[in-house]
């Protein structure tokens, strides 16, 4: 009867001994984890503060003057002119973009 | 015999258990009274205000860095408004006043935060740095965008009277009897999308020009919808200018 409630190996420990051993491993693991998470959430926050802006670009002119005369290398100068001003606006338009990405990234204050 | 046995080794594993989990949770309950500025007796206290010196320091170091580097970025774009030759005068007035504010208030939170000796101060002057200046949430796009809708104001004018000089080229090809209806359609598309470019971003920079850091932090999106305006202003621009070109190499084969 002994037996049937506590059954035992060959060597004498048992079933319960082996459950016990089997808690220890579960505690240490969750330690183990525990701590990890605690450091790496302190990496994160630290990685997120060094996220900034975009570098800002060179400013470049984009004003031009339209040409007075309506003949047809005129009007090609004035769509050329206008082509150079658009091309820039284009990159105003993606550094704004850059830095409203920017606003994504989720600074954080330094807590360690 | 075999049950006392047994209960020996059970109270062995049980002090491991307890022991292990000492162990492991100590350091980390010893972190969370120091980062809630908690005091423990004795020798811990000790321990607790040698940490919390330290992320006190680390706070101010990091702290700084951070101001530091906006104060960067706020003078390298006070070089770029300077720049600048699209954007109208009371904008980059506006826009540079702005800026220099920041600066100003910037420099005077570093000072602040590198005289703080608790950390609970600390923490405020560092997360000072973001809710009350916003330099990479809002200043910094919002002086892109206003660049961008600015510029947008000058090709739209430009992009009208190139218009309207490339009607009358088609006014007086139509008058020696040349068939213009095919480019008289294509320049009918390129005045209905400067129209469209302008009834998107006209008076856009009034509306982004006065926003806040306490605007942002009401709503982290505000910027998103003028943005989203000056990109269908801008498509519309380029559309205009490919009609334009159109027109233009139609005139030359007439």
């Amino acid at each position: 009867m002994k037996q049937l409630h506590h059954p035992t190996t060959e060597d004498g420990s048992s079933i319960i001994h082996i459950l016990l051993l089997l808690a220890v491993i579960a505690v240490i693991g969750l330690a183990g984890w525990a701590v990890y998470r605690h450091r790496h959430t302190q990496i994160a926050q630290t990685a997120a503060v060094t996220t900034g802006s975009q570098p800002l670009q060179a400013a470049t002119s984009t004003s031009y003057t339209l040409t007075p005369g309506t003949d047809n290398q005129s009007l090609q100068t004035d769509v050329n002119a206008a082509s150079g001003s658009l091309n820039s606006e284009s990159q105003t338009m993606s550094s704004a973009d850059n830095a409203l990405n920017d606003q994504q990234s989720q600074i954080q204050v330094p807590t360690n | 015999m075999k049950r006392l046995l047994f209960r020996r080794r059970t109270s062995i594993l049980a002090a491991i258990i307890l022991s292990v989990t000492t162990l492991m949770y100590a350091p980390m309950g010893v972190n969370a009274a120091t980062s809630t500025g908690a005091t423990t007796p004795t020798t811990k206290s000790t321990a607790s205000q040698a940490t919390a010196q330290q992320h006190l320091q680390n706070i101010i170091a990091k702290g700084d860095q951070e101001i530091t580097r906006r104060i960067t970025s706020l003078n390298a774009a006070l070089s770029q408004l300077n720049a600048t030759t699209k954007l109208s005068a009371s904008d980059k007035t506006a826009l540079v006043n702005e800026i220099n504010q920041e600066i100003i208030g910037l420099t005077a939170l570093k000072t602040k935060l590198d005289a703080e000796t608790t950390v609970s101060g600390a923490i405020t002057d560092a997360q000072s740095i973001f809710n009350d200046y916003r330099v990479y949430a809002l200043l910094l796009p919002k002086g892109w965008l206003i660049r961008v809708a600015d510029s947008q104001t000058v090709n739209e004018a430009n992009l009208t009277t190139l218009s309207q000089k490339i009607q009358t080229r088609l006014d007086a090809a139509k008058a020696s009897g040349k068939d213009v209806t095919a480019l008289q359609n294509e320049l009918n598309d390129m005045k209905n999308n400067i129209t469209s470019a302008n009834s998107a971003s006209v008076g856009i920079e009034a509306k982004i020009l006065p926003l806040q850091p306490s605007d942002y932090n009401s709503d982290h999106s505000i910027l998103n919808g003028y943005k989203t305006e000056l990109q269908l202003a801008h498509d519309d621009l380029k559309t205009a200018l490919s009609d334009a070109q159109g027109v233009v190499t139609g005139l030359k084969n007439l």
